[in-house]
């Protein structure tokens, strides 16, 4: 239909002008103004309420994007209403961040957090203990596997006689694995004042551990970590060309574990835990003779090593790098829960929480809605209400704002949200926001 | 007391003169009631919104600043009044029909013209879509439609009433004819509508 608009404006506002009121007589006039002067013959001027004074009309939802009809001033303020919106719907989202209850973290968790817990992201070193990680997760629940623990453990291991690693594989453990190996080298240094002194003295030992010390590198060359196992009469050579005793072997052996928890007295092996589980227990069973020997005082060493530590180890350590992984990742179900004291604690049954629950909200706002939506019939733009909660569960007080808030209808939804109770909480207050639609 | 003009009858009623208020209640009564029966298409109602508006208008006497034409103030009372009727009443879903005041008016208007049944039913038809057009507007439009189209007030005023900028007015006035023009156009009283007068 192709018809003139500004002709039809013209008609539809002949037709709106010429509209007429219906016709009343004049009696029925003057009997209308009669009986306003008698109602007001006893009633001094004053004393109004204002609501009847304030404006009375919601703003279009469109008004905010609307073209400019008249240029003035008037079209910038015809913007206000959408951006009013938004800063409100901001308002309600930081709201909510800022009442959503923190996690509850104990006093010095962060400080006793392990090396591996201790990350930059301030959320995961605030994070509470976790009940059910084996020792190389720590008390962290981050995932993160301990690997100085996964090292500690490793070193006890009766595999090739081979020293477990004992450079940091990260840069920042260097200056964390002298304290744990501290306790393990006055253990060392008394066994060997105790042997070596009246056969060869400290010279000889001396020699014996640099001799060790070269044959343990000459293990973990790249072509043992390839998949042969290191021949036993190699060892058994090498041990001779320093003494031929027994002892002296067996000593050299301990001295190699006991530094194996030194920084730096052993090259890097950082291969070894890349090594596959085949190829050591391969190595293992290939072990005879003094290597066997060597592989039961490097265990014994280890575990000297570890008693320095003071870590619970209840079980048997795992055997291989694949048990490790296991035991790392919580798969060993024969390790021991920690202590539970470690966890937090949440709060007991039948305690008050410390704010509403979101179920108890939406039921609360829920039963009053229908009477607040009631409010606002009529109106085009949904309406926003903030309501407080007082820490008994009741409604503290409601703040309405949008459409209705310069209406008569903010009374009401303010009577209607008011109705709203939830169970009691600890905290002072909690701010929940609703939006009314019509 | 009948030439004086509304602000001087308003400084008069504040000082306690109910005559002053008398001859502005009568100087001013017709139009409020013809506001309040388009917005609420009920002749009773509409009646006591007259005698409210005046009321509360005496009660608020001494809010009156003078800034605006005192007619303005009336008008913003009584749209409070009436809206808060409309809101508090169930709606409302039948269609205007012969009972709706306005219908009865605008057909009492054209029955010097209607010289057939023909014409009179044609004229019932176009205040039938008309008023149905207009209750099919939003509150906002149809109140400001009412005011500056029906009881012809200035944007001026009318800002003044709604409390909203003159612009905003004008956009509400456009938007709301162009909604009453679709639905005239949609019940077919587009192309040839003035040959309908």
């Amino acid at each position: 239909m192709s018809n003139d608009p500004n002709k039809l404006d013209a008609t539809l506002d002949a037709w709106l002008r010429d509209w007429p009121a219906p016709s009343r007589p004049d009696s029925t006039w003057d009997d209308l103004a009669g009986r306003v002067l008698d109602r007001i013959a006893d009633t001094p001027p004053g004393g109004a309420d204002d609501a009847w004074l304030a404006a009375p009309l919601p703003a279009e939802p469109d008004e905010g994007r609307m073209e400019p009809v008249k240029q003035g001033p008037s079209e910038v303020r015809m913007s206000e209403p959408g951006a009013e919106k938004k800063r409100t719907s901001l308002k309600d989202i930081a709201q909510r961040v800022s009442a959503a209850p923190p996690p509850p973290v104990a006093p010095g968790d962060a400080a006793q957090a392990p090396p591996s817990a201790r990350v930059s992201s301030p959320d995961l070193a605030t994070r509470p203990a976790f009940v059910s990680h084996p020792p190389e997760a720590r008390d962290s629940d981050s995932g993160i596997v301990d690997l100085a623990a996964v090292q500690a453990s490793q070193a006890s291991l009766p595999d090739s006689g081979a020293a477990p690693g004992t450079s940091s594989l990260f840069d920042d453990d260097k200056d964390k694995e002298p304290a744990a190996a501290a306790p393990a080298a006055p253990k060392a240094a008394a066994s060997r004042s105790s042997n070596v002194i009246p056969l060869f003295g400290g010279g000889v030992v001396a020699i014996a551990a640099i001799a060790a010390a070269f044959f343990l590198v000459m293990k973990r060359s790249p072509s043992d970590v390839a998949g042969s196992a290191p021949p036993a009469p190699m060892a058994a050579a090498s041990a001779v060309t320093t003494t031929a005793i027994a002892e002296t072997e067996r000593l050299a052996a301990a001295e190699a574990a006991s530094a194996a928890t030194l920084p730096g007295a052993a090259p890097t092996t950082l291969a070894m835990n890349d090594e596959p589980s085949g190829t050591r227990g391969g190595g293992a069973a290939t072990e005879t003779g003094k290597g066997a020997a060597r592989g039961e005082e490097s265990k014994k060493a280890g575990d000297k090593a570890a008693d320095g530590k003071k870590e619970p180890e209840a079980a048997a350590p795992p055997t291989d790098l694949g048990g490790a992984m296991a035991t790392a990742v919580g798969a060993n179900t024969s390790q021991p829960a920690p202590d539970k004291k470690d966890t937090p604690a949440g709060p007991a049954p039948g305690s008050i929480p410390e704010a509403p629950s979101q179920g108890a909200i939406q039921g609360a706002l829920g039963s009053v809605m229908g009477a607040a939506k009631g409010c606002v019939a009529g109106m085009d733009a949904p309406s926003r209400a903030t309501v407080v909660f007082g820490s008994n569960g009741r409604v503290r007080s409601v703040s309405v704002s949008g459409p209705a808030a310069s209406t008569g209808a903010a009374g009401c939804i303010k009577a209607a949200l008011s109705k709203a109770s939830v169970g009691p909480f600890t905290r002072d207050s909690y701010s929940v926001g609703v939006t009314i639609r019509p | 007391m009948a030439t004086e003009s509304d602000h001087d009858l308003i400084e008069q009623a504040r000082t306690g003169n109910r005559d002053a208020f008398g001859v502005f209640v009568r100087r001013h009564q017709r139009r409020i009631f013809r506001l309040a029966v388009h917005m609420l298409r009920d002749t009773a109602e509409a009646e006591d919104v007259v005698q409210e508006t005046f009321v509360r208008a005496w009660q608020a006497l001494a809010r009156f600043e003078g800034n605006s034409q005192p007619y303005t103030w009336l008008y913003r009372i009584a749209v409070n009044l009436s809206l808060n009727i409309i809101r508090t009443r169930k709606p409302r879903v039948q269609p205007a029909d012969d009972d709706d005041p306005r219908i009865e008016a605008w057909l009492a208007s054209k029955a010097s013209t209607a010289t057939d049944p023909a014409t009179t039913a044609e004229h019932k038809q176009v205040a039938l879509a008309l008023a149905e057009g207009i209750d099919q507007l939003s509150e906002t439009l149809r109140t400001t439609l009412i005011l500056v189209c029906v009881e012809g007030l200035p944007h001026e005023s009318v800002s003044a009433i709604l409390g909203c900028p003159e612009g905003t007015v004008a956009w509400r006035v456009h938007e709301a004819r162009r909604k009453l023009r679709e639905h005239m156009d949609g019940r077919g009283f587009g192309e040839s509508t003035e040959g309908r007068r």
